[in-house]
């Protein structure tokens, strides 16, 4: 699911290794000197500490704690020496490793709990004592382990980034040659791809030979700071416009460059600059081999040829033959998986019903093992239905050509990060919302070529897609460098629509929120381009029933992002469990702000407009579940409750339950089939005890409330009336 | 395999070549002045079998008027301009919306705006070119692509000759473009012999390639020079 | 890299001492003046030999013409028009820079001068 996930499971299991070994080494260390005098008892032990330290030492340098590896490092080293029967072990030297392992116990402990590596520890005195146990040989640290379950390189220090540069237009005139900038960039590292567009020089009789019409993209694999490249363009970086994104993740890291198995020879030649398309092109249509024709007529030498032969080969055993496989296969592979971890939670809640406590333990660590296999598994599979979002990037092309064309604007689409992949329902449903983002941008964000040069901008516009990883999610944006959003008009627009009151104090998220708000639009006219009637909201919606969210950053005249962010999968939920009577139910973890203990007092209720929750002295919409829900024996007291805080729509809501149970990872099934849409949830699970628990979805919940509000008022209003 | 699933695997197999198709044409028209029909007709081509496989005659016709304009481009029976693109670009959408109707009902056929009338429209102009005598010449064999400079020449008459001799930098441009004149109609092949370029150099260089009216062919005799468009990424649009 | 020929405006005597040195260090031809107008009546007799420099360094205050007046009048002309021009600045002064730019100028320099730092501007303009 994600390296996040991943390094989260593997803090864990590290955590819990570290408690047993050293408990199992402090019990060692104990026979060890209650048996010093006995040299042939010694030798075992000594390997079992030795094996001991030396597996500490290596979970640690895995997961990257480099100051406690090296202090490992320095106790392992003495007991290579104890084990060689190069030192023999006494009271003294017994006492300084004593002190080691405190050491180690107290540094284990910070770092599983800080989560982050300890201090330097090389000078400490037990540091220097173990040093000099070893005599005159020099600990040196070990290598740093290239963490081979972290698919980031850490091995590997080249990056690759990706520069996209637009100078300014008339660059050439100062007497500054593009030239001199590329081959400076050269010497901070290779520049592995340039592309450059020349779709703004115009045709001889309208030329201007000292204005710069071209722009560039270039792929630069560096071991150097992106920033150093950056200084290269400190003398025009004022006019120009130049970018960069990390694309590492686009190419191997062993060495070799990612080579599309498809690529056939010509185009590995063509990139390697060994030959022109033109050649390649007019060999091409020849029939005899490529390789076998452009050495004939001295394209290109039999070396190149054979080397660029041998790079196909490489790509070739690098990357597995494909299988077709039907989605529906996929899915229900998902579905088995999905029981499998429901049933395994069945398992491991059971086992802790085992009277036989050694029954209990053998079950329990059995259960471990299952959880780490299917787990394992369920990563796995979800892999198979993960696709690159090339796939919908691509397609991007021919719709920002066709599109400036018809609105006679000169832009430019560039694609970053197309090979992060997504979930194939997921890029299914995101092509919509994407493709009006798109033409939104174009359509109202980008001004033409006049307007960008009397505003002095690039007279060619820039549209950025970009995919990338973060925090367990995945985002996409869509970057324009246009006008950016008015927002004072927003305001005003709001205000007619009835969107807002007035003097309503609103954050500028909240305000530029609203262009996503139904029946909004601030467009004089509806184009063709940008559709008949269908707003933003429809973006907002398709994003939301993909569990994500989307923001909008905007700065006028700079231009507009959208994020959206979407979750690496729809079917597995990281949730929170919790009670409302004796009901149970699971929220995603990802939408609570925070989880709090109310006071009394910290609930008010406003006349004619419901109660309120102070959270550091902001009113949050207090929700209280139990109404909605109508559930009647559930806790009804606020101080013998919890809240729940999440954000809905830029605003805060607290949600009021009995208890939180936990964390718990559940898999989301769908309610449709058998009840159709249900309001207020966003699904169900089964849970390990065999019960059922709705999951909450925030958004849903609060337009449930806001319903039941209105019918509980009317109803107030009609008992009032009837009296 | 099951008819439906054959048909399945039609859909995506004709799908995967159809994002091919657009970033052909997307090339094409990138680089109109050395166009190269050969992959688009493949594709046209490779539609066309599948699709008797599965048995959709009328998508079969389709496809197959679609490759006879290929081929006519191709043979250099008609001359290439950017209108052929669009309509690619527009065989493309109706290819897109086809299949998406095929998947739901076997018998679908989409809404013809027109697209039937331009490819006729097409293919009859040829059919008059052939009939007048003094074409014949012209319904070459497809010519020796490697020859293809002295091909033009021959066809066209005389490619005339110019010879650079100055840097092409922008120091220079002025004079070089006060010397050079370039008129609509002819032929040229211009020998750079300069020891330097640089970015406005090259600029003026893809600017003529561009210029519809006139043809232009580059050679380009010193290694250096060849060595800075490569390094602007440029090489593509002059050689 | 034997046909550099730059040249260095500066009415200072010790500046322009050290734009001789930096032209030892890239074997470079150095032509030296004391403010614009000395600049320009020397830039005009070589350029009418045929001989044009390849990158101009000046200061901006100066009697007799300032830089910035040097550079507008560099730029009018077509034979020097398209010479890289860098300006002598100080770390903080902003306007200059800006000003420079706006009148055409390709980069600055910050006081003090080193002839190192020359050099190694003359190296990044003129690898071509």
């Amino acid at each position: 699911m994600g390296s996040n996930d991943l390094d989260t499971k593997l803090k864990k299991i590290f955590a819990e290794e570290c408690s047993d070994f050293l408990t199992s080494l402090e019990n060692q260390m104990r026979f060890l000197e209650d048996n010093i005098d006995d040299v042939d008892m010694l030798a075992p032990v000594i390997n079992e500490v030795f094996r001991i330290v030396h597996s500490l030492k290596a979970s640690a340098a895995t997961l990257a704690y480099d100051n406690m590896t090296e202090f490992v490092h320095a106790f392992e080293s003495v007991l290579t020496e104890a084990k060689d029967k190069k030192l023999i072990l006494n009271k003294d030297n017994l006492g300084t490793m004593y002190e080691a392992v405190n050491v180690m116990r107290d540094g284990f402990s910070d770092l599983i709990n800080n989560e982050k590596d300890v201090g330097p520890l090389s000078n400490t005195k037990v540091f220097k004592k173990l040093k000099n146990l070893v005599g005159n040989e020099e600990i040196t640290p070990p290598s740093k382990q290239p963490s081979s379950l972290v698919s980031e390189s850490s091995g590997d220090t080249y990056r690759y980034y990706q520069f996209i540069i637009r100078f300014d237009v008339d660059l050439l005139a100062t007497g500054t040659d593009p030239l001199m900038f590329f081959r400076e960039i050269e010497e901070y590292g290779d520049i592995v791809s340039t592309t450059a567009s020349t779709q703004a020089i115009p045709e001889i009789d309208k030329f201007d030979y000292e204005k710069l019409y071209i722009s560039w993209e270039l792929v630069v694999k560096t071991q150097e700071m992106p920033e150093e490249i950056m200084n290269i363009f400190m003398f025009v970086k004022s006019k120009s416009d130049i970018r960069y994104e990390d694309v590492t993740g686009r190419y191997l890291n062993n060495g070799t460059e990612k080579i599309n198995i498809d690529k056939r020879l010509g185009d590995i030649l063509i990139e390697k600059g060994k030959v022109s398309e033109e050649d390649v092109k007019r060999a091409a249509s020849e029939q005899k081999k490529l390789g076998e024709i452009l050495v004939e007529k001295k394209k290109v030498s039999k070396k190149d040829v054979d080397e660029a032969l041998d790079a196909q080969k490489e790509a070739r055993k690098l990357i597995p033959t494909t299988v077709r496989v039907d989605i529906k296969k996929l899915d229900s592979l998902v579905n088995l998986v999905g029981e499998l971890v429901i049933t395994e939670s069945r398992l491991r809640t059971l086992s802790e019903e085992i009277a036989d406590k050694k029954l209990q333990r053998l079950m329990h660590s059995k259960c471990e093992e299952t959880s780490r296999i299917i787990n394992d598994l369920q990563e796995r599979i979800m892999s198979t239905r993960m696709v690159p979002a090339d796939i919908v990037f691509s397609q991007f092309h021919r719709l920002v050509r066709d599109l400036s064309g018809k609105m006679n604007k000169n832009i430019r689409l560039v694609l970053t990060g197309q090979e992060t992949e997504l979930d194939k329902n997921i890029i299914e449903k995101i092509n919509n919302p994407l493709t009006h983002l798109v033409r939104n941008a174009i359509d109202h964000g980008i001004e033409n070529e006049s307007e960008r040069r009397h505003n002095g901008k690039n007279p060619q516009a820039l549209i950025q897609l970009k995919a990338y990883q973060k925090e367990g999610a995945v985002f996409i944006e869509v970057v324009d460098d246009g006008k950016g959003l008015d927002r004072e008009r927003i305001i005003q627009k709001g205000i007619e629509k009835g969107l807002i009151q007035k003097d309503e104090i609103m954050t500028d998220d909240q305000i530029f929120a609203l262009i996503m708000a139904p029946g909004f639009s601030t467009a004089k006219e509806v184009t063709d381009v940008s559709g008949r009637g269908v707003g933003l909201d429809v973006v907002k919606k398709a994003i939301g029933e993909l569990h994500g969210q989307i923001n909008i950053k905007t700065e006028k005249d700079v231009g507009t992002t959208f994020i959206i962010r979407l979750p690496l999968t729809l079917a597995i939920i990281e949730g929170l469990l919790f009670t409302v009577g004796k009901q149970k139910f699971v929220i995603p973890l990802l939408s609570v702000d925070e989880t709090i203990r109310p006071k009394a007092k910290s609930i008010r209720t406003i006349e004619g407009k419901g109660e309120y929750m102070d959270v550091r002295g902001k009113p949050n919409t207090l929700i209280k579940l139990f109404e909605v829900f109508k559930i009647n024996d559930a806790s009804e007291k606020p101080e013998e409750s919890i809240v729940l805080n999440v954000t809905v729509d830029h605003k805060q809501y607290s949600f009021l339950v009995d208890d939180i149970i936990g964390k718990q990872q559940v898999v989301l099934k769908s309610l449709d089939d058998n009840y159709g849409n249900v309001e207020g949830f966003a699904g169900a699970t089964i849970l390990g005890d065999g019960s059922i628990a709705p999951i909450v979805e925030p958004g849903e919940l609060v337009k449930l409330y806001k319903k039941t509000e209105i019918l509980i008022q009317r109803k107030n209003i009609n008992v009032e009336a009837a009296r | 395999m099951g008819e439906s699933d054959m048909m399945a695997f039609f859909l995506e197999d004709v799908l995967d070549m159809l994002q091919t198709w657009e970033s052909e044409c997307l090339a094409l028209e990138k680089d109109s002045n050395n166009p190269d029909f050969n992959e688009l007709f493949r594709i046209a081509h490779n539609i066309k079998g599948s699709s008797k496989m599965v048995d959709l005659g009328k998508f079969g016709d389709f496809i197959h008027r679609v490759e006879d304009v290929i081929d006519l481009l191709r043979k250099k029976q008609i001359d290439f301009n950017l209108t052929h693109v669009e309509l690619f670009l527009d065989v493309h959408s109706f290819i897109e919306s086809w299949l998406e109707g095929l998947s739901r009902d076997k018998s679908f056929f989409p809404v013809d705006e027109g697209l039937e009338h331009r490819i006729s429209a097409i293919k009859n102009t040829v059919n008059i070119k052939i009939s007048t005598p003094e074409n014949t010449n012209n319904q070459a064999t497809t010519p020796d692509p490697i020859d293809q400079n002295d091909q033009i020449a021959n066809e066209q008459g005389e490619a005339m000759e110019i010879i650079i001799h100055k840097n092409l930098t922008i120091a220079n441009m002025s004079e070089i473009l006060q010397e050079n004149k370039f008129e609509k109609g002819e032929t040229y092949l211009v020998v750079i012999e300069s020891d330097v370029l640089d970015t406005a150099g090259i600029q003026y260089l893809i600017s003529l390639k561009k210029t519809k009216d006139i043809q232009v062919n580059f050679k380009i005799t010193k290694r250096e020079s060849l060595d800075t468009l490569a390094r602007l990424g440029l090489e593509g649009m002059v050689l | 890299m034997s046909n550099i020929f730059m040249v260095g405006v500066d009415d200072s005597k010790i500046n322009r001492l050290i734009y001789e040195e930096a032209a030892k260090l890239v074997a470079a031809e150095c032509l030296l003046a004391e403010d614009g107008q000395d600049a320009l009546n020397k830039i005009n007799e070589v350029v009418k030999t045929g001989h044009i420099p390849t990158i101009i360094f000046t200061d901006i205050h100066m009697p007799n013409m300032n830089g910035i007046e040097l550079i507008e009048k560099l730029k009018a002309n077509p034979k020097t028009k398209f010479i890289p021009i860098i300006v002598l600045t100080t770390e903080r002064d902003y306007e200059i820079k800006i000003q420079g730019k706006n009148f055409g100028a390709a980069g600055w320099i910050t006081k003090p001068l080193s002839p190192d730092e020359i050099a190694s501007v003359i190296k990044k303009f003129l690898k071509i």
